[in-house]
């Protein structure tokens, strides 16, 4: 009986230390995987290019007036958080509006944020397809009557990929920029 | 001046000018305050202006349009999250009420007035005049910052 008691005991602390382990902690995530487009030079860009470094993935516009600066915003906040970390960590900003998103807009709208970004577009097709791949998604919407003539509705989440390119962690719309900081070092942390 | 503060505005470049201090501007009963135009991205001749809208009086009012001599045309918007396909979509609309005793927020994810057409870059520190009319005729002369969210773009990193 005594035997059996110390079992148990052993057993309680082994899980607990199991679950406290950082190793072991994040899944990964059945959506993302490598992908090829255009960055903001015209180039061809391979998210596998980007091997050691932990990667945030997404979706949106330029003209996009208050959802993408604001992500973008957060991220910059993310990035003057994450001190000596933030070399290893690099964004990825995938239009989906390739018909006004020139390779030089993409470029000159980021540099407007303290964020290690790349804008990445490309034919509609293979935008289409990393979208899908990621499971986000986006309409275009025709809005006559406005001076913009259409607005383009997308998912504003925002894909943490490990340093082997796995998705581990999905941040929504309104997650905090230092719930982000936690997340990426706790990537960091796991892939060294 | 407190007869200055409540006298409803029509020309809002002087008024622009009177209030610029406090931001804010009067109609009878409705007060704007807290107004700012976000930083237009380098390749973008448009953005977002938000402020804070307040009805003292008793009855409802609503904005039905907006202007600047500094912008082709202002329109409002509403940004929504749709729960189910978790999109986050952009909505001209003809108008926003203000109930009355009451008062409504535009800001970033909600309601916000788009700025197509701006005739120069307004820079981080400047101003911008605005005049916001209500569907009581009234108008409200409104001057904004022209700034960033706060604290995370380049500009201010560099500081």
């Amino acid at each position: 009986m005594k035997l059996h008691r110390l079992t148990i005991c052993i057993t309680v602390l082994a899980l607990v230390t199991i679950s406290c382990s950082r190793q072991v902690s994040l899944p990964v995530l059945p959506v993302g995987g490598d992908f090829t487009l255009t960055d903001d030079t015209g180039h061809a860009f391979t998210l596998s290019s980007l091997r050691g470094k932990a990667v945030l993935v997404f979706f949106g516009y330029t003209s996009c007036p208050d959802a993408c600066p604001t992500t973008l915003s957060k991220l910059s906040s993310v990035y003057r958080r994450l001190g000596a970390d933030a070399k290893r960590v690099k964004t990825l900003y995938i239009t989906v509006d390739p018909g006004r998103d020139t390779p030089e807009a993409l470029k000159a709208d980021l540099a407007n944020f303290k964020v290690d970004a790349l804008g990445l577009t490309g034919a509609k097709a293979d935008i289409d397809k990393v979208v899908k791949q990621y499971g986000a998604a986006y309409e275009i919407v025709p809005t006559p009557d406005s001076y913009a003539k259409y607005t383009v509705s997308h998912t504003t989440t925002v894909y943490a990929l490990d340093t082997s390119g796995r998705t581990r962690i999905l941040f929504d719309y309104d997650t905090k920029a230092d719930d982000i900081v936690n997340g990426i070092r706790e990537i960091l942390a796991s892939s060294s | 001046m407190k007869a200055l503060l409540v006298t409803t505005s029509v020309v809002f470049c002087g008024a622009a000018l009177l209030f610029a201090p406090a931001l804010s501007a009067q109609s009878s009963s409705v007060v704007v305050h807290d107004a700012w135009l976000r930083v237009p991205l380098p390749a973008q001749d448009q953005t977002a202006l938000y402020f804070v809208i307040e009805n003292h009086g008793s009855a409802a009012k609503a904005i039905v349009s907006a202007s600047s001599p500094s912008a082709a045309k202002i329109e409002m918007h509403e940004e929504k999250m749709d729960a189910a396909k978790k999109m986050m979509s952009m909505t001209p609309i003809a108008r926003i009420a203000v109930p009355a005793n009451g008062m409504v927020m535009l800001k970033p994810g909600g309601y916000h007035m788009m700025v197509f057409g701006l005739k120069s870059k307004p820079m981080a520190g400047m101003t911008f005049p605005v005049s916001v009319t209500l569907d009581d005729g009234t108008t409200i002369a409104v001057t904004a910052m022209v700034r960033d969210e706060p604290g995370d773009s380049m500009k201010d990193m560099k500081k």
